[in-house]
């Protein structure tokens, strides 16, 4: 499947689960900040999206995709905060991503960008198709 | 608990799907007069009783460990309302499973007819052991499954 049709559904799910016109969702804006999303919406996307690709996501697949291969201790310290390498981590996959001072692991969900869940989506889709 | 609005649980298959009855009678505070003064059961009150019957259905399928939490539902159809000396059959099919989240669809009939339906009910499941008499619940399932 390619990226562009991934796009398209993750951007008709968002603007369903979300209550936003398709046009006002574009692939830099933050689900938080830009789409109003709580973190909770995440749950309900992912259920649409799982639907539309026949898929079996799960809402915690995303942290992990954040986390490529580094484990949750070295991507979290015992406080909960996300860690040097952690950060190294984020700034890989979401390089937009603005990160200042300590950044806890519940707000993750506030650097989620529509780019991100069609990143994650999309190799969700590839890794399906291998199967 | 003084909110439940499922007298009797007949059917339960772990989750999956859920069957339970409510009897509507006009002794109880659930039925109040329309616009019209016609005694019946409001539509909102049968939503809560097909979410109800899906909470159940997630709280017996977990062991009690876990309870939802309704965070949206898709649509709603109330198509009528129940009157007193009707028999309301309550149904509840979890459609699609995450870790500690379910999507639920509901429906409720009276004679075989649906009166009522919610499609894209998103729950999201918490630990029970955050509830405050967890007995209470135990007593409950007895109650409602006469187990």
């Amino acid at each position: 499947m390619d990226r562009q049709t991934v796009l398209n559904g993750v951007k008709a799910d968002l603007a369903a689960a979300l209550g936003l016109n398709e046009a006002e969702i574009h692939e830099d804006a933050l689900l938080a900040e830009d789409l109003g999303a709580e973190s909770l919406d995440i749950l309900d996307v992912v259920f649409r999206l799982n639907k539309r690709f026949g898929l079996k996501l799960q809402a915690n697949d995303f942290v992990k995709y954040l986390r490529g291969s580094l484990t949750e201790e070295e991507f979290t310290d015992e406080q909960g905060f996300v860690t040097d390498a952690g950060k190294a981590q984020l700034a890989k996959v979401l390089p937009n991503a603005v990160v200042t001072g300590p950044l806890v692991t519940k707000k993750l969900f506030s650097l989620y960008t529509v780019r991100f869940v069609v990143d994650v989506v999309h190799e969700a889709c590839k890794a399906q198709a291998q199967v | 608990m003084r909110f439940c609005l499922i007298d009797r649980i007949t059917e339960i298959t772990s989750w999956t799907f859920a069957r339970a009855i409510k009897n509507v009678s006009l002794a109880e505070d659930v039925c109040v007069p329309n616009r019209l003064g016609v005694m019946r059961m409001p539509g909102l009150l049968v939503a809560e009783s097909m979410l109800q019957t899906a909470a159940w259905l997630m709280v017996i399928s977990s062991e009690k460990t876990q309870r939802p939490v309704i965070l949206s539902i898709d649509h709603l159809i109330i198509h009528r309302e129940p009157i007193p000396g009707d028999q309301v059959v309550l149904t509840a099919t979890i459609v699609a499973r995450q870790d500690d989240a379910c999507e639920v669809n509901c429906a409720a009939e009276v004679d075989g007819e649906q009166i009522a339906a919610v499609t894209g009910a998103i729950c999201k499941l918490l630990p029970t052991y955050e509830l405050e008499n967890r007995d209470d619940t135990e007593t409950m399932v007895r109650l409602l499954t006469r187990d």
